[in-house]
């Protein structure tokens, strides 16, 4: 009697703990940083590279994703977006450095809301703006020549019409 | 199903693979695009962690921006000169500012030089998924650039496999020599296209060959029908054809030899033809299709149409029909009508009056499962006229009526239709009157006889669209409020003048008016719009 409920209890165990495994499976998230952030599984869906890794293979136990990419201040910025629903107030608090970096981190791992309303966001910003504005947006050194970039606006006379010189 | 308790944590890492085993997220480094770099710029102290934005990320950026805004990057550095080119969709717009014509001329000159350079330099893998070019104030000098922009848009749309094409001129009031615009032939040829839309009022014609096995879509406004067959052609050129508009256009110069107009098609869900002509020739219409579900025909001049549509859930016919013959499966699929008909314009004599009446009500024979209905005055005139008794309309919940004069028809002969009509609509819950005239209810007729017990009890909904606070819309009102046991909803709309500065509200005594009729339903709600 007394080793059958032995028996009993080692199968409820083992039962227990494939549901628990089942119900909190949690994946974990290692930043550029090396902070570990732990993540339910459900918030990764949406990074559809990981989720296309995750289901090519097939594991029970919890799995760590390093992302060489991603900061841990970046992450958690994203953790509040995906949390507030992908508010537009919530991106308009956002630097433009940390727009650009979910923006860059939201299309290699693939998020395409995220992706789609940081994109939008950025086109907002730099609409209408001068060419030394976005330049300096970007990060961007002109390499052309001021003969170039004559001959570039000629080109391109159409595009140009009707726009201020900077 | 809480977290792990601490305790356990400890034998979940010991479960984990060894660390070889840890799978590892393996991908691919995003292509960065070679965008130099300013090192020297202090903003956050963290300029460090930034990498260029990849190449793919800034195009979905520059989607968002308008193509000439998009187009103002190529001077930013060298990495970003071609990049605007590979935008996937392009929409190329025309229009002029002022009445400096010459400088229109120049004006169109670079744009379509941009145009060009937009659609021959873009890298052969950027494919497009759709090319819109609209050239408005369009005049006979922009000829030469623009059908260069048509010959090299028929080029592409099989270099970079094009999936929706949409084309339109627009030559605004100028009688221009359009006609010296050709469209190429070409663009009924493409394997990827899966939507076109031709606005060109000219230079084009359905070619002998249609081979479009992939679009889904086509709209042509105007469409010059010359050639009686090339509807048909067009319509067995695209296999998979779903929802085709078009609008036809007799030019002055056609001798008129056209007079059918025949389609049938096993793939047509939606069909909307429209006449856009003043004085339309006398045609025959016939049209055969088993998979057609919403139908839309807008016709000027009498015609003579034959509909074979089995499957048939939606029709809107204005027109002026001389005969209507509606073949339908059994039981009838179709459920909403819209008939603003005017089957007895220009009859003869009485016989062909009472011939015509007859044809017009035969016409509801296919349509007795409808659940919604909108009748206008014309068609009740037919249905006034003719001896014929329509089926009953079982499933009719809705019903509107929209106002149209017509002639030889005095209002109050309405009265008649009315009463034969409800006597059919055993289920209506909604009526819905556009307009109510003075003359529809004659003080000799109580309204219990046009509108009985029987009837209004069952009435969920009354509507009046342009309620004028006149006392028979009142009375009208009244009658349903006493006597609609299931009334729910009285819904009174006040008309608002076009172009008035304030908005035309409802006054205190008009709401109070109506607010003291007694009502036999509890759940009754008086709405004043």
């Amino acid at each position: 009697m007394g080793e059958r409920g032995e028996e009993w209890e080692a199968v409820m165990l083992r039962k227990a703990e494939e549901e628990e495994s089942k119900a909190v499976k949690k994946v974990k998230l290692v930043t550029s940083d090396g902070v570990t952030m732990e993540v339910e599984i459900s918030t990764v869906k949406e990074m559809e590279t990981i989720q296309a890794f995750m289901n090519a293979t097939d594991t029970d136990n919890s799995i760590i994703f390093p992302l060489p990419k991603v900061s841990s201040h970046i992450l958690s910025r994203i953790m509040e977006l995906m949390s507030g629903e992908y508010d537009q107030e919530l991106v308009k608090r956002l630097s433009h450095e940390e727009l650009k970096e979910i923006c860059m981190v939201a299309n290699y791992l693939n998020m395409k809301t995220l992706l789609h309303l940081t994109a939008s966001a950025i086109a907002n910003l730099i609409q209408n703006k001068s060419v030394e504005f976005v330049r300096h947006f970007f990060n961007i050194i002109n390499d052309f020549t001021p003969e170039e970039e004559v001959q570039l606006r000629k080109t391109h006379e159409w595009a140009f019409e009707g726009v201020d010189e900077d | 199903m809480a977290e792990p308790s601490p305790a356990k944590i400890p034998r979940l890492e010991m479960a984990e693979p060894s660390p070889a085993k840890i799978p590892r997220l393996e991908m691919a480094e995003p292509s960065p695009a070679k965008i130099p770099r300013l090192t020297l710029d202090g903003e956050d102290g963290n300029i460090d962690r930034l990498s260029p934005l990849p190449e793919c990320v800034l195009l979905h950026i520059l989607s968002f921006l308008d193509l000439k805004e998009a187009a103002a990057t190529t001077v930013l550095a060298k990495s970003w000169k071609d990049l605007f080119l590979q935008l996937p969709d392009i929409d190329l717009t025309f229009f002029v500012k002022d009445d400096n014509y010459c400088n229109h001329i120049r004006r169109f000159h670079l744009f379509a030089m941009f145009s060009n350079r937009m659609l021959l330099e873009r890298n052969n893998d950027a494919l497009i998924s759709s090319l819109k070019i609209d050239a408005k104030h369009f005049i006979g000098h922009f000829r030469r650039d623009f059908n260069s922009m048509l010959s090299n848009t028929a080029e592409a749309l099989s270099t970079y496999k094009v999936k929706k094409l949409h084309l339109n001129l627009d030559a605004g009031n100028s009688r221009t020599e359009s006609s010296c615009i050709y469209i190429p032939a070409e663009i009924f040829s493409s394997e990827t296209l899966t939507s076109l839309s031709l606005t060109f009022a000219a230079g084009w014609a359905i070619p002998k060959s249609v081979c479009l096995p992939n679009v889904m879509h086509v709209h042509f406004n105007p469409f010059r029908f010359e050639d009686e067959n090339s509807i048909q052609r067009l319509l067995d050129g695209c296999p998979k054809l779903e929802n085709f508009e078009f609008t036809i256009k007799v030019s002055e110069y056609d001798d008129g030899e056209v007079r059918t107009l025949r389609m049938s098609s096993s793939s047509l869900k939606l069909l909307m033809v429209a006449w856009d002509v003043t004085d339309a020739p006398e045609m025959n219409i016939d049209l055969k299709s088993d998979s057609l579900q919403r139908l839309t025909l807008s016709l000027k001049g009498g015609h003579t149409l034959k509909v074979e549509t089995p499957n048939l859930e939606f029709l809107s016919l204005s027109a002026e029909v001389l005969e209507l013959n509606m073949i339908q499966g059994f039981p009838a699929s179709i459920h909403e009508a819209v008939i603003d008909a005017e089957y007895l314009s220009q009859w003869t004599d009485m016989r062909d009056l009472y011939s015509r009446c007859q044809k017009a009500t035969k016409f509801f024979d296919s349509m007795h499962n409808l659940r919604l209905l909108t009748l206008s005055e014309t068609i009740m005139k037919a249905l006034y006229v003719a001896s014929k008794e329509i089926p009953p309309f079982e499933n009719l919940y809705k019903l509107r009526f929209i106002p149209l004069y017509c002639h030889d028809f005095p209002r109050n002969w309405m009265i008649q239709v009315f009463i034969k009509l409800f006597a059919i609509c055993p289920n209506l819950e909604i009526l819905i009157f556009d307009q109510v005239f003075k003359n529809y209810f004659c003080e000799d007729v109580p309204l219990g006889t046009i509108f009985p017990p029987s009837f209004v009890q069952h009435i969920k909904q009354i509507e009046i669209c342009s309620f004028k606070g006149r006392a028979f819309e009142y009375k009208l009102v009244e009658h349903f409020m006493n006597n609609g046991t299931s009334l729910e909803i009285v819904c009174l709309k006040k008309v608002q003048k076009e172009n008035a500065k304030k908005p035309t509200y409802w006054k205190r005594k008009q709401r109070k008016k109506v607010l003291s009729f007694k009502t036999c339903s509890a759940e009754c709600e008086v709405l004043f719009i």
